[in-house]
């Protein structure tokens, strides 16, 4: 195979573009900004526009370009269009679509852009030449930024920026994202951009079928010149369509084929050894020398044995600091919201309003507020492992698993941030290019046991569980959900989906110390979230069940109550008997009784059943729910602990109603379900069809009701129960 | 009808309208918060997919 060395390379014809010329019919010019991600092309996108970012939507697409006001060196305001990062510029993904649209002036809502600015990373040079190397195809006028040259000097192997720009013939300038360094030499180079076009070369064959295929496009004269040699090679080497351009595609790729050339590994071969002979250049023939710091600890970290291990532990150690951590300020929540229930009640005097507040709001809010300190433990430890970049770690050790089932690596990012929620883990998938890896992804994405299920963990575990267990209990639930979405994922792709999976690219960003103010501003972000959907819908929900459970009143009870009292029976004891009489023959009561018998087997009772019902408005409305009804079931309102009440609660054979095993039965039913609306409106929305959010609910419903009922049943047979 | 019957009725029923208005709203922008594109699923994108910045800093 032959290829070509730069000093081979067609002289760069210099671009028309000057400084006057950076121009745009009709508008501000537009400057476009490209790289791979991890090249530190947002950074430079900071430096050059001082941060004046505003975000342009592209409607069904979530990859979104962003743009800027970039000041030219003339004094002239150009457009700077950030794209999203990729490693290539073929269209398979939605960035690469985006990207390669925007470069190629396809894209209706921008004019072609003037010039484009290349971010490359310098301590990653080959890989980034390789992105450049399209970019020289499309013959944009370019730029080169080099960034990240203190980390390629740091590791020994410093890039020579002239010898860079003598190789590429394109201007190439040093900066410094991070410190902005260098920015007005950019802006400056802007007006000596050049499109030299393809420097790579083929072997014979390969150029002789590109030329044929280059002379069939400009035949039939429909695309602009200068991008008539990169739609061919995305033809040559990508087309799908054999039949296009009279079928010379086909034929062109069927003589390749023929000579037994395999055409991907051709392309990839060819660009790839002028990218190492330009590098090497730039680098004045000097390889890197040996592997960083991150590098090494990744060795320990991404270890196939070694890193499962370290990666329980980790989450094993946050989640015993999320029942350890939280005692004092949780009893402090406790304390207050018994304090609010013991003001209002001896304030205002007896009647329905008093008993709206203590038993509906004060208890349905108070009982969910009592989670927020582990709320914010939980994300504190997250903000800092991500910060750290360990979440990224955690997420290569996922993939594994998850290429494993046939799952998309792609999905790592949908699977990822269903942990927090499963709705923009489920529009994150929209970067998986194939509907199948999608529809597979959004289907499994809610096992993902997301930080709405945290409090019903919390509350049962805290109730029910022995303290030496808490956090291995946690980490089950959470374990428990990561197999069932690979094992789903597993099933769903060898029957309803078949088919091969995708490529993909997974960068570890270097490890760094957490910044105090990107953690604390994520802890208190995600606290006030919590708060919010307290005192909004959860408080909503807990004023209409307190409704539910408090009426119809049955003034029949009322009077066989005072009879007793009057004959003498304890009045505390006839209170709570009134009470739980009254909320069995109210609505929630009888709502409660009609699905009792479908959830028995699995060990719940029927004030449970009202809480699965309800949590389908959000998950964590179980915990306000089982508030509200266990406090409008007692007369008693001085104890606020939902905890304490589920604990005492008895059936009527005396043998407690809540047990470890209930618990864990009730737990399991929680990390399988769908009991989220948001999410199956959400699905409905991306896959458009009701198709696949009805069958996500009803195998959801089904695994969940199955497994609870194996733990339940199989935890009596093997004596765990009563 | 006390008026402590009443203030309980308003408060039921700016809680149902509530409730309902919010429904309505997050069904037709098909998002948990009601916004027309989801701005935690753009975040999660931006970083874990491009981490410029937490190379850069």
């Amino acid at each position: 195979m032959a290829t070509t060395s730069p000093s081979d390379a067609p002289k760069p014809t210099p671009s028309s573009l000057s400084g006057s010329d950076i121009d745009a019919p009709g508008g501000r010019p537009v400057i476009a900004l490209a790289g791979n991600p991890n090249s530190g092309k947002t950074s430079v996108f900071n430096a050059l526009t001082g941060l004046r970012r505003k975000v342009g939507n592209y409607p069904g697409i979530t990859v979104d370009r962003v743009e800027g006001d970039l000041l030219l060196s003339d004094g002239r305001k150009a457009r700077l269009v950030d794209l999203p990062g990729c490693y290539s510029l073929l269209p398979r993904g939605e960035d690469e679509r985006l990207a390669r649209g925007v470069l190629l002036g396809l894209d209706p809502r921008l004019p072609e852009p003037s010039a484009v600015i290349a971010v490359l990373d310098a301590s990653n040079l080959e890989r980034n030449l390789y992105f450049a190397t399209q970019l020289l195809d499309m013959r944009v006028p370019l730029v080169v930024a080099l960034n990240m040259t203190d980390v390629a000097e740091e590791r020994g192997v410093p890039v020579d920026a002239a010898a860079l720009e003598a190789a590429l013939g394109v201007p190439v300038v040093p900066v410094s994202g991070r410190t902005g360094a260098n920015a007005h030499a950019l802006r400056e180079a802007l007006t000596r951009a050049a499109a030299p076009g393809r420097l790579w070369s083929l072997s014979a064959d390969g150029e002789t079928a590109l030329d044929t295929l280059v002379q069939a496009i400009r035949a039939e004269g429909v695309l602009p010149e200068r991008i008539v040699e990169a739609e061919a090679v995305r033809l040559l080497f990508h087309g799908t369509d054999a039949s296009a351009y009279g079928g010379i595609v086909g034929t062109v790729q069927a003589q390749l084929d023929d000579a037994g050339v395999d055409r991907l590994a051709l392309e990839a071969e060819c660009r790839y050894l002028f990218c190492r002979d330009v590098a090497r250049k730039a680098r004045n023939d000097k390889d890197p020398q040996g592997p960083s710091r991150s590098e090494r600890v990744d060795r320990l970290l991404t270890h196939r044995i070694l890193g499962p291990i370290v990666f329980l532990g980790v989450m094993a150690t946050m989640f015993l600091a999320v029942f350890a951590g939280a005692d004092e300020a949780m009893g402090a929540v406790e304390a207050a919201t018994g304090w609010l229930q013991g003001l209002v009640t001896e304030h205002l005097g007896e009647g329905m309003l008093r008993d709206l507040l203590v038993d509906g709001v004060i208890a349905g809010v108070g009982n969910v507020l009592i989670f927020l300190p582990q709320i914010c433990i939980l994300f504190l430890f997250l903000a800092v492992l991500e910060d750290l970049g360990y979440m990224a770690r955690a997420a290569f050790l996922i993939d594994r698993l998850m290429r494993g089932v046939g799952l998309s690596g792609k999905a790592f990012v949908p699977l990822m941030s269903s942990f927090a929620c499963a709705i923009p883990g489920i529009m994150s998938a929209r970067t998986i290019e194939s509907r199948r890896d999608r529809l597979v992804t959004i289907l499994v994405a809610p096992l993902m046991s997301c930080s709405a299920r945290l409090p019903v963990y919390v509350l049962l575990i805290g109730a029910f569980i022995p303290a030496g267990m808490q956090s291995l209990t946690m980490l089950s639930m959470y374990l428990l959900s990561i197999v069932a979405a690979l094992g789903v994922a597993f099933v769903l792709r060898r029957t309803l989906f078949k088919g091969e999976e995708s490529p993909f690219i997974l960068e570890l960003p270097p490890y760094r110390r957490p910044i105090v103010k990107t953690v604390i501003r994520t802890v208190t972000g995600k606290g006030w979230v919590f708060v919010r959907e307290a005192g909004t819908i959860i408080l909503a929900i807990s004023v209409l069940l307190w409704f539910l459970a408090y009426f119809p009143k049955d003034d029949s009870l009322s009077a066989e109550a005072a009879q007793r009292i009057e004959a003498g029976e304890d009045e505390t004891v006839v209170a709570d008997w009134e009470a739980s009489a009254q909320l069995e023959q109210s609505y929630v009561g009888r709502l409660g009784h009609a699905i009792e018998p479908v959830i028995a087997p699995l060990g719940h009772d029927w004030k449970t059943g009202v809480g699965l019902i309800a949590s389908f408005a959000a998950r964590e409305v179980l915990v306000s729910t089982l508030g509200v009804i266990h406090s409008v079931g007692e007369a008693d309102e001085e104890s606020v602990s939902l905890r304490e009440r589920m604990r005492a609660e008895t059936k009527p054979d005396g043998s407690p109603v809540h047990t470890p095993l209930t618990s864990i039965s009730l737990m399991v039913f929680f990390v399988l379900a769908c009991q989220c609306m948001s999410t199956l409106a959400v699905v409905k929305r991306e896959t458009n069809s009701w198709r696949w959010p009805i069958f996500m609910l009803v195998y959801m419903t089904v695994l969940a009701y199955v497994a609870s009922l194996v733990v339940y049943q199989g935890g009596l047979a093997l004596g765990f129960g009563p | 009808m006390s008026a402590q019957e009443v203030v309980v009725l308003v408060i039921g029923l700016a809680a149902l309208s509530y409730a309902f208005v919010r429904f309505v709203v997050r069904r037709r922008a098909g998002t948990c918060c009601g916004e027309s594109s989801c701005p935690a699923a753009k975040g999660a994108v931006e970083r874990l997919a491009s981490a410029s910045d937490q190379t850069e800093s």
